[in-house]
């Protein structure tokens, strides 16, 4: 019996380290295979989350305030060079590009597709998150490039760009293929 | 760098869940680590029967006596053979002039008696298998529902019901219930194929029995 259960716990162990391999090999095929679904779920609340910040219900005046707060306090952040600063935070590209129109766009876009779910007592938390811009401006190659420590957080910045999935294409003047951005989600209370 | 949300991520899935689910993730390992062991003891014990039992038999059918093969007896060493000895020897310590039918109904006594002990040997550490089936399923839905709550509870402490905040929670809670199932699915495949062979080893007891009765009749 004590072979038995050597035996078994040894190929428990086994077993239990094959099943993380089928992950690497996932990650090998396509970026993000699954988060295709997980737009339309994202989408859906959304709808309804606006339609109650509509209404001014206590805290949605609440979270106005903050974000307001929040504004203030980020504009006076530094910025890159090739980047813009609004509501969310920074926004910055990879190589020359001047269109800062475009930049108000994309952050316009995501703001309506992100939601704070944080609401800790230190003051800041900020998650940058890169994704490539392509021509016809679908987002490709989410990627979480520094994290704010807190799950929450980091998942409600990727879900806002699984959810925005698709912006306006990039400016005609802009000759590239694509552009890569990095996206810095800030919320200072 | 795993991706957050692919569903082969169970490990991080099992790390981020709660104590609960952990307790409950752990449990579920040690039932299994236990119910393999189980398998494996009785596969090699039941092995070890059916060799030892044919052999037995064989020998038996080619037997000159009762009473020659009593003294062969004692190497053969599986079930068959300790109901034969049970039988045998109230038969054999008893002297010529004791009467034939209080030979039978010491005989028959010791030979039930042997039958009883060797079938439970049979079965025994089963009935933690059939355990295993019906329980680990439900120890998996309890940390679901556990983790459910924990999701809930989230949207009070984060103060909004997006996704975001209930889809992660809720997939930690699954995660209890994948592995109930993975220790509930083996565990009813491996406990109907050990009951099938219990039965026949029971089956090959008693008609082996009823065979023993009638040889021990005829011979006194």
């Amino acid at each position: 019996m004590k072979n038995a259960l050597l035996l078994s716990f040894s190929l428990h162990i086994v077993v239990l380290g094959v099943v993380p391999l089928f992950a690497l090999f996932q990650k090998e095929k396509s970026t993000y295979p699954v988060s295709a679904y997980q737009v339309s779920i994202m989408s859906m609340p959304e709808q309804t989350v606006s339609t109650a910040f509509t209404d001014k219900t206590e805290s949605a005046i609440k979270t106005e305030k903050k974000d307001a707060k929040d504004s203030k306090k980020s504009e006076k952040s530094k910025g890159s060079k090739s980047g813009y600063k609004g509501k969310l935070g920074n926004i910055s590209a990879t190589g020359d590009f001047q269109y800062s129109y475009y930049f108000e766009i994309i952050m316009t876009k995501i703001s309506e597709n992100w939601r704070n779910p944080y609401e800790g007592e230190s003051g800041k938390i900020s998650a940058v998150v890169y994704f490539v811009i392509k021509r016809d401006g679908e987002i490709d190659r989410i990627k979480l490039v520094t994290s704010s420590r807190n799950y929450y957080f980091d998942q409600a910045a990727l879900g806002a760009l699984y959810a925005t999935r698709k912006l306006p294409p990039l400016p005609e003047e802009f000759k590239k293929a694509e552009l890569g951005v990095n996206f810095e989600f800030e919320y200072v209370q | 760098m795993f991706n957050a949300l692919s569903k082969w991520n169970i490990g991080g899935a099992t790390l981020a869940s709660g104590w609960a689910g952990k307790s409950i993730i752990i449990i579920l390992f040690i039932i299994s680590v236990i119910a393999i062991a189980i398998f494996i003891y009785k596969i090699k014990e039941f092995r070890k029967i059916s060799i030892r039992n044919d052999k037995f038999l064989l020998a038996f059918h080619k037997k000159v006596s009762l009473n020659e093969f009593y003294k062969l007896n004692a190497e053969f060493d599986c079930p068959l053979s300790r109901i034969f000895d049970s039988a045998y020897r109230p038969i054999t310590s008893m002297s010529q002039e004791v009467n034939k039918n209080i030979k039978e109904t010491m005989s028959f006594s010791a030979m039930e008696h042997s039958l009883v002990k060797e079938k439970q040997k049979i079965e025994s550490l089963l009935v933690f298998l059939a355990t295993t089936v019906v329980i680990s399923p439900f120890l998996g839905l309890l940390g679901t529902v556990w983790g459910i709550l924990d999701a809930f509870m989230d949207i009070k402490t984060f103060g909004s019901a997006h996704i975001n905040v209930v889809a992660p929670g809720m997939a930690e809670a699954l995660v209890t219930t994948v592995a109930g199932l993975c220790v509930a699915i083996p565990a009813v495949v491996f406990y109907n194929y050990l009951l099938s062979r219990a039965n026949k080893f029971l089956d090959e007891l008693e008609v082996f029995e009823k065979e023993l009765i009638n040889e021990i009749r005829l011979s006194l």
